[in-house]
C-alpha cells in the first residue's frame, strides 16, 4: 500500500482540480472535458471502447510479434559478419528515423483501408527497437565463454543457440519493453489513417467534438501500453529467473 | 628436445605480439613433463594469460611452437579454468558441468553422469540442482574447476582461478586443487601472480619478466608432495618464497 499511495497522489490532486477548473468553469469544457465526464463515457460507451481495444491490442501484438520473429532473425544475420553490419545497419536507423504518420498514407495505399495497415504500421515502429537490443546483446557474449565455447569445438548452430541467443535475453527484453509502447503508438496511428480500434474512435469524437471521449480513449490507450509492458516484464521475471539472485521468490 | 609421454607440454621458442600492444610473449622455451604441476608467475599483464591461451589451443603464436602430446581426441585433453566462475547463469550447477560434455556430442545421461561425478570431486554433490547465483564465489569456482574436470583432461589450465576470492577459500581451493591432481593423472599450469600461491599449488614455478614476457627462473619448489594448510608458516616453505621471490622481483624492476 505504501508503494502505491505516493504516484496516485498526484493523480488524484490533478483529476479532483481539474472536475472543479471545468465546473466552475475556469478551463472551458469544449478544450478539457470533466474527469466525471470522461468517466461516464468510459461506462456508457463501453461496448464500443472494449471492441475498439481488442481491435488495437490486436493488431498492436501482430505487429509486435512480427518485429520480435523479424527483427531478431535480421539481428542474428546481422551478428554473423561485419560487412553485413556496415552494409544494412545505417538502413535500419534510418527506417526508424522516418517518422511514422509520414509514411502511414503509403501503408493505406499498400496494404488498403483495414487491419493490414494498422499491423504494418505497429510493426514498423517496433522494429528497430528490436534488432537494435538484440544485436547489441548478441555482440556482447562474455568472451570467456565463448572461449569455452570453443575449446569444446561447439559448432556455429550451437554456440548461437546455447550461448549467445540466452545471454542477450536482457537486452532482448529491453527492446521488446521499449518496442511495445511503440507498437500500441503505431497501431493507433495506422487507425488515425486506415479507421477502426482506439484510433478510429479518437478521430470520430474529434470531430464530432465530444472531447470526453477523446480523452477516454487516450486512457484507454495508455493503459493498453502498460499492459503490454506488464505482460513483458512476466516474461523476462520467469525466463530470467534464474540470472540473479533478486529475481528469485525467497521460499 | 622432444615431448615425450602423454600429457606432455613443450613450448618452443614461442613469440606473439598483438597489434596495439607489441610483443606479448619474446622467446619463451619450457618443457613440462607429463603430471608436473607448474605454476607460471608473472606480474600483471605480463603476457601469462596469453601462454596460457596458447596452451589451450584457444590463440596461436606468429613464431615457434606448442607441442602437446595427447591420448584421447584433443578437445577432451585439455581443461581451462578462467579467472572468474564464468557460469552460465541460466543452467543449474549440474547442466553447467555437463556443458563441455554435451558441446563435444556425448548423450545427455552419460553427460549428466560424470558431471554428478566431478561435482562429487569438488565436494559440491549437494548443489547439483542450484543455479550459479544462488552459489559463493568459492563455489562457483568449485564448479568451475568440475567443468574443466569434466572431461577428464591431461592437461588442466588455469588463469589466476582463485583471485577474486579471499584468503580463507583461496587457501582451501588451493589445497583441494593439489590433492584433486595428486589423485590423478594430469598435467598442470597454473598461471598466478602471487609467489605464495605458487610455491604452495605448485612442484615448478615458471618466472616471467615483464611484457614481453621472457622466461626468468626455472625452480623446482622442494616441498613434500602431501602439503597440509600449517605448510604456510613452516621454515621450508618460508624459504622457497624467499628464492621464488627474488626471482620475481628481479624481473619486475628489469
Amino acid at each position: 500500500m505504501k508503494r502505491f499511495l505516493p504516484p496516485l497522489l498526484p493523480l488524484l490532486v490533478v483529476v479532483v482540480s481539474l472536475e472543479f477548473l471545468v465546473r466552475w468553469q475556469i478551463l472551458p469544457s469544449f478544450l478539457v472535458p470533466a474527469p466525471s465526464e470522461v468517466a461516464r463515457s468510459l461506462v456508457v460507451d463501453r461496448a464500443e471502447y472494449w471492441t475498439a481495444v481488442t481491435l488495437t491490442g490486436g493488431a498492436a501484438a501482430l505487429g509486435l510479434l512480427l518485429s520480435f520473429v523479424i527483427g531478431t532473425s535480421l539481428a542474428i544475420v546481422l551478428s554473423t559478419s561485419v560487412f553485413l553490419r556496415r552494409a544494412f545497419f545505417p538502413y535500419a536507423v534510418f527506417f526508424q528515423t522516418v517518422p511514422i504518420i509520414a509514411i502511414a498514407p503509403v501503408l493505406v495505399v499498400w496494404f488498403g483501408y483495414g487491419l493490414p495497415t494498422v499491423i504494418a504500421s505497429a510493426f514498423i515502429v517496433s522494429l528497430f527497437p528490436v534488432v537494435a537490443s538484440t544485436l547489441l546483446g548478441l555482440q556482447s557474449t562474455d568472451p570467456a565463454l565463448l572461449d569455452l565455447f570453443r575449446l569444446y569445438r561447439a559448432s556455429r548452430l550451437h554456440s548461437l543457440l546455447r550461448l549467445r541467443l540466452p545471454f542477450a535475453l536482457p537486452q532482448i527484453y529491453s527492446g521488446l519493453r521499449v518496442a511495445s509502447g511503440l507498437a500500441v503508438i503505431g497501431a493507433i496511428v495506422g487507425e488515425f489513417i486506415a479507421g477502426g480500434g482506439l484510433g478510429g474512435v479518437v478521430d470520430s469524437a474529434r470531430t464530432l467534438q465530444r472531447i470526453d471521449k477523446v480523452f477516454a480513449a487516450v486512457l484507454i490507450s495508455s493503459i493498453l501500453g502498460l499492459l503490454f509492458v506488464v505482460v513483458i516484464n512476466a516474461f523476462s521475471r520467469f525466463s530470467l529467473r534464474h540470472w540473479h539472485a533478486s529475481e528469485r521468490t525467497v521460499s | 628436445m622432444s615431448v615425450s609421454g602423454l600429457g606432455a607440454l613443450e613450448f618452443h621458442e614461442i613469440r606473439r605480439s598483438f597489434a596495439g600492444t607489441g610483443l606479448v610473449i619474446d622467446g619463451v622455451s619450457a618443457t613440462i613433463a607429463p603430471g608436473e604441476f607448474v605454476a607460471i608467475l608473472g606480474p600483471s599483464g605480463c603476457g601469462k594469460s596469453t601462454l596460457l591461451r596458447l596452451a589451450a589451443g584457444l590463440d596461436h603464436a606468429q613464431g615457434g611452437e606448442v607441442r602437446f602430446a595427447q591420448a584421447n581426441d584433443e578437445p577432451l585433453a585439455r581443461g581451462f579454468v578462467f579467472q572468474e566462475a564464468h557460469l552460465l547463469p541460466w543452467l543449474s550447477v549440474l547442466d553447467n558441468v555437463a556443458l563441455p560434455l554435451e558441446l563435444l556430442g556425448c548423450a545427455k545421461n552419460t553427460a549428466l553422469g560424470r558431471a554428478r561425478q566431478a561435482l562429487d570431486q569438488v565436494g559440491l554433490s549437494e548443489a547439483l540442482a542450484r543455479y550459479p547465483a544462488e552459489l559463493s564465489g568459492g563455489m562457483r569456482m568449485r564448479v568451475s574447476v568440475a567443468r574443466a574436470l569434466v572431461t577428464e583432461p591431461q592437461l588442466l589450465l588455469l588463469d589466476e582461478p582463485f583471485a577474486a576470492l579471499d584468503e580463507d577459500t583461496r587457501h582451501r581451493l588451493q589445497e583441494e586443487l593439489r590433492s584433486l591432481w595428486s589423485r590423478r593423472s594430469m598435467t598442470v599450469l597454473f598461471v598466478t601472480h602471487s609467489v605464495s600461491e605458487a610455491v604452495f599449488v605448485a612442484d615448478r614455478a615458471l618466472v616471467l619478466s615483464t611484457r614481453p614476457a621472457r622466461v626468468l627462473a626455472d625452480h623446482r619448489i622442494r616441498l613434500p608432495l602431501d602439503r597440509p594448510s600449517q605448510i604456510r608458516t613452516e621454515p621450508e616453505f618460508i624459504a622457497e618464497m624467499k628464492v621464488v621471490s627474488a626471482a620475481f622481483h628481479k624481473g619486475r624492476t628489469a
